[in-house]
């Protein structure tokens, strides 16, 4: 019997699929373990790692080291608890964004197969989809928005996914659209801003399979919908969550947020610059059939509206939709008559060499972001000299990262809305690194219980213009300050008290 | 279809070009004399741009200097300087090495002073022949084209900027409109009843691989971008049909562009992020790189007769006939104009791509002006007519030129200074910095071969803000501790105090000076000329 050249080549896209995804996944960790660091990407993993740590009675934590403050948990943390059980939390912080980042992108790949979209287009959507900046953060750096991702697709997949209407398979469409409302119920512990999208997506699915369904079949999927939104609502008032799961919350403008958005101008979280103007052209080319794109535009448009109150990582849930026009942009350019095949493959390359620009521009970036080696030694050198109840001066960047492999407080991390007084917090922190004179700076470090200052290299580049500048400056001095840990990247000095 | 679309397109142009335009008139040259005036005007552009560059040994402007030193650098080594210790005490460069290395090549035979003077001399007036065939391909009439390439050889802000001054716009705007010259023969090529079986994109080929020799060499190819989608936006508002190998070689070198420079600023957007395109400048001087348009600065810097011409041309092609090629020259005009209105690019730049643009689309209005004398009682003095019609072009273009160019030698560095910077280079050693204005921080490094505070390339600068204000309060404060303070922030060794540079911090003298006066153990004169005077900074200050 020969075999279907047809079915092997789908295998083998989809192998292939499965094996780029894993290498860009695997890569910046691969990056930064070969550079010498086993610390983690990104600033806020240990705050997730702290919480999954600690001991989760209620839905509440208290902030593992500081008694003041509360912390949110979210089942990713859960999730997180449990798999760091089985394999210690770093590790399993890894292999859990890996096994992630792997579910969420087959998800996407058979969602957009329900949508009627052809293999080729479904393939030239994933491509900016999997080498997108976006993507990368999203499943390698610890966090709960990976899981709610994984949630809100699955959700989708099973709602969409219709099965034959053989009585024997009917329980399987039941189970499914059942499950689905479960993700959704799932998801609306996050956040009210989690719970509103699961709302908004449950109503989206309705009205859409009202206008393609009969009566009877509409008012059944109206069941689930209804559901769906009952337990969202529920949710959001039992567990009460957050307004929305974010750390270093900082309100945005348009000129502040542009740059910001670009991972091509050292965005820590964004698009690549090819990856927008796919988008551009594919908005583009879908304005010709607008009434059909309408859902998608408005959220869209919602959704980039709440970049200004949130930040950056409201990107995770505009990557998919995102995506999608990407793929478009390139199905177009592929698509058009091009009288001269040499420039458009010459185009093609182009456009292909400048996504895997962006996204090894942004893996090598990322890997040599964030906690260094050196730093985790200082600070397990610190953790030994010190008391549980000192208190650790440093960058609010450098917070969780202190609190988690130091176990030792500090003045700010990136929680701002779990900070008791957090302006002045904020505004002892500003003194204390630009002290008018030592009188004040030793003031302040005896009010705060500060012991312990932990300086970075990316510190002195950000808060000073020169060596001898702020602080700086009396850390020279003997009598106030002992260095206790010295890198190339990391110093760490503890205060003398006379 | 699509040819019969074509057809109609051609059909439609052609109907609504003026009828002067079709009609052929009574040239007062042959095709032989045409081709030695064009050769005696390059001869005439070239020798006297030879003769105001060799009237000095030295070069115009800061970042001569510098291009002095990539080039001295690359003749040695075949590398760019990219890690430079003496710039800023040490810092990384950001090179476009394309202008550079073909300028090296030019070292294996002569010296790097020598090309510095000649080279970029030859490359600006080979711009006469590319506006001399471009005009000719638009217009058909040789005398028409010959006079536009007299313009272009005389553009008064692109003579007096690109004499002396080894500036990579002599070979960028030349081969920024050879460009446009591919462009529209790219287009013919590809619509002649020939390409159809065998089409040709010689033309073609030859626009792509220039776009990127442009793109590593100066970001111009910004404009030319932008010029197209005006172009494209003219062709439409006109219901004129864009031919498929120019929108296809558009979006080609739209991504080819924002590849390159994304690869090439890469770690400057990271450093920088936006102020990438305002190249990190400081905020205090971005003014002055980044200017407003004035008017009555930009009729003498363009000159009046090609500015009234072309500007008749662009009415005249806007609202009463129609013509694709002239719509890409005022696109080009109307994107150099947008863009310098938006503050994105330098007056410089934008005025000498404005200048040869309409420097072309003069020939137009040339042509249409003796096709009417033709038909007039003047017809048998065309010849007088024409030679008046030169003489007040010289008067007018050639003239304000040769002004410019002057004020321009002025600007060289003197005798004087060179000298100063030659001691320094005899006298010091050579780890030791030496203190002088920004603009004088590239003639520090190339000619006195010390680290200098400041100059003016700025990328890869940490906060070049407060080390502009820092060196500005040097040559400000009265306050011999602050002073003292500053010089040691730097490690400076040696203040150079030039006339040049006293005349750009606007004082009448030095503060510095009373400060050595009444502090002789900190600061001891060792050098002292009619412009420059060296001093040795002695002290430093301790904290007590």
């Amino acid at each position: 019997m020969k075999e279907n050249p047809r079915y092997d080549r789908k295998k083998v896209f989809v192998y292939v699929f499965i094996a780029v995804t894993l290498m860009v996944l695997l890569a910046p960790v691969f990056i930064r373990w070969m550079l010498g660091n086993e610390t983690l990407l990104g600033e806020e993993s240990y705050a997730h790692l702290m919480l999954a740590e600690s001991r989760i009675q209620e839905e509440r934590t208290i902030h593992p080291i500081d008694e003041r403050r509360e912390f949110f948990v979210t089942p990713y943390h859960r999730l997180l608890a449990f798999t760091g059980r089985i394999f210690g939390l770093e590790t399993g912080s890894l292999i859990l964004g890996l096994l992630l980042g792997l579910l969420s992108s087959l998800l996407f790949f058979l969602l957009l197969k329900h949508l009627d979209i052809s293999l080729t287009e479904r393939l030239l959507i994933m491509l900016p989809f999997v080498l997108s900046p976006v993507f990368i953060y999203l499943f390698t750096t610890p966090n709960p928005h990976s899981f709610a991702v994984l949630l809100l697709l699955l959700g989708a997949y099973l709602a969409t996914k219709t099965y034959a209407h053989t009585g024997s398979e009917e329980w399987l469409t039941l189970a499914g659209k059942l499950t689905a409302v479960i993700c959704l119920f799932l998801v609306s512990m996050f956040s009210l801003f989690h719970a509103g999208l699961a709302i908004v997506l449950a109503l989206w699915y309705g009205i859409k399979k009202g206008r393609e369904s009969k009566k009877r079949a509409w008012m059944s999927e109206w069941v689930y919908v209804l559901l769906a939104v009952a337990l969202s609502i529920l949710a959001f008032l039992i567990f009460k969550p957050t307004g929305y799961y974010v750390y270093y919350q900082i309100e945005h403008s348009l000129a502040t947020l542009i740059p910001l958005s670009i991972s091509d101008l050292g965005a820590y979280l964004g698009f690549g610059a090819f990856s927008l103007v796919l988008l551009g052209i594919g908005l583009y080319e879908s304005w010709k059939n607008k009434k059909q794109h309408l859902m998608m535009y408005l959220l869209i448009i919602t959704l980039f509206t709440l970049v200004f109150w949130y930040g950056n990582t409201i990107f995770f849930y505009l990557l998919w939709l995102a995506a999608y026009y990407m793929g478009l942009g390139l199905t177009a350019l592929r698509n058009l008559y091009w009288r001269f095949t040499l420039l458009k493959n010459l185009t093609l390359l182009v456009v292909i060499c400048g996504l895997l620009f962006s996204t090894i521009s942004f893996m090598n970036q990322t890997a040599q972001g964030g906690a260094t080696q050196d730093m985790k030694e200082g600070l397990e050198i610190l953790q030994g000299l010190s008391r549980t109840d000192d208190v650790v001066l440093t960058s609010h960047t450098n917070g969780f990262v202190v609190e988690y492999l130091a176990k030792r407080k500090v003045l700010l991390d990136g929680a701002f809305y779990t900070i008791p007084n957090l302006e002045e917090a904020f505004e002892a922190s500003y003194r204390l690194f630009y002290p008018p004179d030592q009188q004040t700076l030793t003031r302040l470090l005896e009010q705060h219980h500060i012991q312990f200052i932990v300086i970075d290299k990316k510190m002195k580049e950000d808060l000073w213009n020169s060596k001898k500048q702020g602080l700086l400056v009396y850390l020279d001095n003997e009598k106030l300050f002992k260095r206790i840990f010295t890198s190339s990247n990391t110093e760490i000095w503890q205060v003398q008290r006379g | 279809m699509r040819d019969m679309q074509r057809k109609n397109n051609q059909k439609q142009e052609e109907k609504h070009r003026s009828r002067e335009s079709l009609e052929k008139r009574r040239f007062l040259f042959d095709q032989r004399w045409i081709t030695v005036l064009l050769v005696f005007v390059f001869l005439l552009t070239f020798g006297i741009r030879l003769y105001y560059a060799f009237s000095t040994d030295t070069f115009t402007g800061d970042q001569a200097y510098y291009h002095l030193r990539q080039i001295e650098q690359i003749g040695e080594t075949f590398k760019p300087l990219v890690e430079d210790e003496l710039s800023y005490q040490g810092r990384t460069n950001l090179v476009q090495p394309l202008y550079d290395y073909v300028l090296a090549f030019f070292t294996l035979f002569f010296s790097p002073e020598f090309v510095g003077k000649l080279i970029p001399n030859l490359f600006a007036s080979l711009l006469i022949f590319v506006v001399y065939f471009t005009t000719k391909d638009l217009t058909g009439d040789p005398e028409a084209a010959l006079v536009s390439a007299f313009i272009s050889g005389f553009i008064p802000i692109f003579f007096a900027e690109t004499i002396n001054s080894i500036s990579p716009y002599t070979l960028a705007i030349p081969l920024f409109f050879y460009m446009v010259y591919c462009f529209y023969k790219g287009a013919e090529e590809t619509t002649s009843p020939l390409a159809e079986k065998h089409p040709r994109l010689r033309y073609v080929y030859q626009f792509i691989f220039l776009f990127f020799l442009l793109t590593l060499l100066n970001n111009m190819t910004l404009v030319l971008l932008l010029a197209l989608v005006v172009y494209f936006i003219l062709l439409k508002l006109e219901k004129l049909k864009a031919e498929p190998i120019e929108k296809e070689v558009f979006l080609f070198c739209l991504f080819l562009f924002l590849w390159v420079q994304l690869i090439m600023y890469k770690k400057a957007f990271l450093m920088h992020g936006l102020g990438v395109i305002w190249q990190n400048i400081p905020e205090q001087i971005v003014d002055a790189y980044f200017r407003q348009v004035d008017l009555a600065m930009i009729i003498p810097l363009i000159g009046i007769i090609p500015l009234l011409y072309g500007l008749y041309a662009i009415s005249h092609y806007l609202f009463q006939t129609k013509g694709k090629k002239e719509y890409l020259l005022i696109a080009l005009i109307f994107a150099s104009g947008g863009l310098l209105w938006a503050r994105l690019i330098r007056l410089e730049l934008a005025l000498m791509i404005i200048g040869v643009a309409l420097s072309i689309l003069f020939s137009e209005l040339y042509k249409s002006t003796f096709l009417y004398i033709e038909k007039t009682r003047f017809s048998r003095l065309k010849l007088m007519v024409w030679m008046g019609f030169i003489l007040v072009l010289v008067a007018f273009t050639t003239i304000p030129s040769l002004y410019f160019t002057s004020l321009s030698m002025q600007d060289a560095l003197s005798q004087e200074e060179v000298q100063a910077l030659e001691w320094i280079e005899k006298n010091t050693r050579k780890n030791q910095v030496v203190l002088g204005a920004p603009r004088e921080g590239h003639s520090i490094a190339a000619i006195a071969k010390r680290k200098n505070v400041m100059d003016t390339n700025f990328f890869f600068i940490e906060n070049p803000g407060i080390i502009f204000d820092d060196v500005k309060d040097l040559f400000y404060t009265q306050n011999s501790i602050v002073l003292m303070k500053r010089l040691q922030k730097y490690k400076v060794d040696y203040l150079y105090l030039s006339q040049r540079s006293r005349i750009f911090y606007g004082l009448q003298e030095y503060v510095i000076l009373n400060t050595a006066k009444r502090q002789p153990q900190c600061f001891r004169r060792v050098y002292q000329n009619q412009e420059v005077s060296i001093f040795k900074v002695l002290c430093k200050v301790r904290e007590l």
